[in-house]
């Protein structure tokens, strides 16, 4: 039971870092961008999810609105902080992310406030439902399910149609993607509708899990996300699901098998792990060398 | 008189502070075959770039005027971008192949057609390349980077055809191919020429290009300093020594 217990854990928290993780691994696999502002949409998602909580919608059209807010938010972050400076050095663009990131931040600050508020999602999620005698909220399922959901619509969206053969095509040459008449800025901005949206969703689900938000919720997520791209191997995005829930369930686990004394190290254990795959896997787990791209 | 479908007047094409184009001017007409051929550094890559709009041209114009609206004025395309340059008539097979190894070689193919919606047309250009290129057919759910050197090259041919370009611009296909595949690729150069492409050919493989071509210009750093007719400059001595190892 106890097992059970981690397994589901680990699934909730491996999801959360999955959605997150699939924004970074889109932009970068394209633009060769590092999005630190990335994290900070789970912020925004967590509090229009808090505002739209006053409106007692019901669920199925909070989590849509949720969705296409952040697809906005995605559209707005690159068109007003990244689309300008396209071609420009990388480094260019990491200043630029890192500088959108601050901003997100204190812009939260100044209109919340940095006191952590309570976040309540309505009282179907509280239900609860008996699965191998144990309680499991409806949220926990609704975020393992909804998770999957969403992965699978976008891999077969990557996969099967034509501006998902587009958007792969452009993240491998975007030169010759521009020679098959591909608009390029059309598909760097599809990456961050579809990331940003993701991350709107994983903020919500992050506010139910855990009840409280605050403006600068999203840096620490934002970062493990990131991670989870990178271990994953960044450019794929069924990379960067495996990273994320690799990363949930090492959390989770190192914290249910470790003596409790030594729980509080738990991030130590999970990273030590990660630079061990990275040093037999220097590329991820789905990665492939910058030598064989060429 | 012929109809002028791609019209190179006197243009300028700097890329950082390199002065690479300095004065070209040369136009392809319907139905024909024009090559280009110079050392390596010439520009003539940096030409067929300038003309799908990678690089900006300073001064000069390129005009397009497609036969398919023959009645209409011809098309400045010098400052257009890319993609409507590609849905105006004209597409690049770049040098070097480029075809994208992590796609399949279906995916490739279909994404060569991206600007189209016609999709019935689309799979009976499908057929077509398949037609061309049989062993494209037999491996058409590999990954594209599995191919053998040739097969990439008529993948990439194949890929830039599904745009159903009016002028292919093809550079250096015969780079770093085997001789006997380098004799297969040119006859189908000349089958899809005479299936109604027109085409304008950048080639190192100055015997090759004379032997096929209609028109040849000759590029040396940056400027056009011969043109004429295949069989012209075929008999030509400065060309015979320089290009085609003749002493």
């Amino acid at each position: 039971m106890y097992i059970t217990e981690l397994i589901i854990n680990g699934l909730i928290q491996g999801s959360l870092y999955a959605l997150v993780a699939i924004g970074f691994t889109m932009v970068y696999g394209i633009l060769r961008l590092i999005n630190f502002a990335h994290g900070d949409v789970i912020m925004i998602g967590a509090f229009v999810t808090l505002g739209l909580l006053q409106l007692n919608l019901s669920w199925p059209i909070l989590a849509i609105l949720v969705l296409l807010i952040g697809a906005l938010v995605g559209f707005t972050i690159d068109r007003i902080a990244f689309r300008p400076m396209r071609g420009a050095p990388q480094v260019t663009g990491f200043i630029a992310s890192l500088a959108l990131s601050l901003l997100l931040q204190n812009l939260g600050i100044l209109i919340f406030t940095a006191q952590p508020r309570n976040f309540f999602l309505p009282e179907f999620f509280r239900k609860t439902v008996l699965i191998a005698s144990l309680e499991v909220r409806y949220l926990s399922l609704v975020i393992i399910f909804s998770t999957i959901i969403l992965l699978v619509l976008l891999l077969l969206f990557v996969k099967k149609t034509r501006m998902g053969i587009a958007m792969r095509a452009t993240a491998e040459n975007l030169q010759v993607a521009r020679l098959m008449g591909i608009k390029v800025n059309h598909v760097i901005m599809l990456a961050f509708i579809i990331g940003s949206a993701l991350a709107a969703f994983a903020g919500m689900l992050w506010g139910g899990r855990f009840g409280q938000i605050d403006p600068l919720m999203g840096f620490v997520p934002g970062l493990k996300a990131f991670i989870a791209a990178v271990i994953g191997g960044v450019g794929s995005i069924a990379g960067a699901a495996v990273g994320g829930y690799l990363l949930g369930f090492s959390e989770v686990l190192f914290v249910g098998l470790l003596p409790s004394s030594m729980s509080g190290f738990r991030d130590a254990f999970v990273f030590g792990m990660l630079i061990i795959i990275l040093l037999v896997m220097p590329n991820g787990i789905f990665g492939t060398s910058e030598e064989e791209r060429a | 008189m012929k109809h002028t479908l791609l019209n190179v007047d006197h243009i300028q094409v700097s890329i950082g502070k390199t002065h690479i184009l300095k004065d070209i001017s040369f136009s392809v007409a319907k139905g024909e075959i024009v090559a280009l051929i110079g050392a390596n550094g010439a520009g003539k890559t940096t030409t067929l770039q300038s003309i799908m709009s990678l690089h900006r041209v300073q001064s000069g114009a390129i005009t397009f005027h497609s036969a398919r609206e023959a009645s209409a004025e011809p098309l400045d395309i010098t400052h257009w971008s890319t993609e409507k340059v590609v849905a105006s008539g004209i597409s690049l097979c770049p040098e070097g192949r480029q075809i994208f190894s992590s796609l399949s070689v279906r995916e490739n193919i279909i994404i060569g057609s991206y600007l189209r919606r016609d999709t019935a047309e689309i799979k009976e250009d499908i057929a077509y390349v398949y037609d061309l290129f049989p062993i494209l057919h037999d491996r058409q759910y590999q990954k594209a980077g599995n191919l053998s050197g040739g097969e990439q090259m008529m993948l990439a041919v194949g890929r830039a055809m599904m745009s159903r370009p009016e002028l292919l611009l093809l550079d250096e296909p015969s780079l770093g191919l085997a001789p006997l595949m380098v004799e297969k690729i040119f006859s189908l150069i000349q089958q899809i020429h005479q299936d109604g492409t027109s085409i304008l050919l950048v080639e190192q493989n100055a015997a090759k290009a004379l032997d096929i071509a209609d028109h040849v210009s000759v590029l040396e750093v940056g400027r056009l300093t011969l043109q004429g007719t295949g069989s012209e400059l075929k008999h030509n001595k400065d060309v015979q020594k320089a290009y085609l190892g003749v002493v």
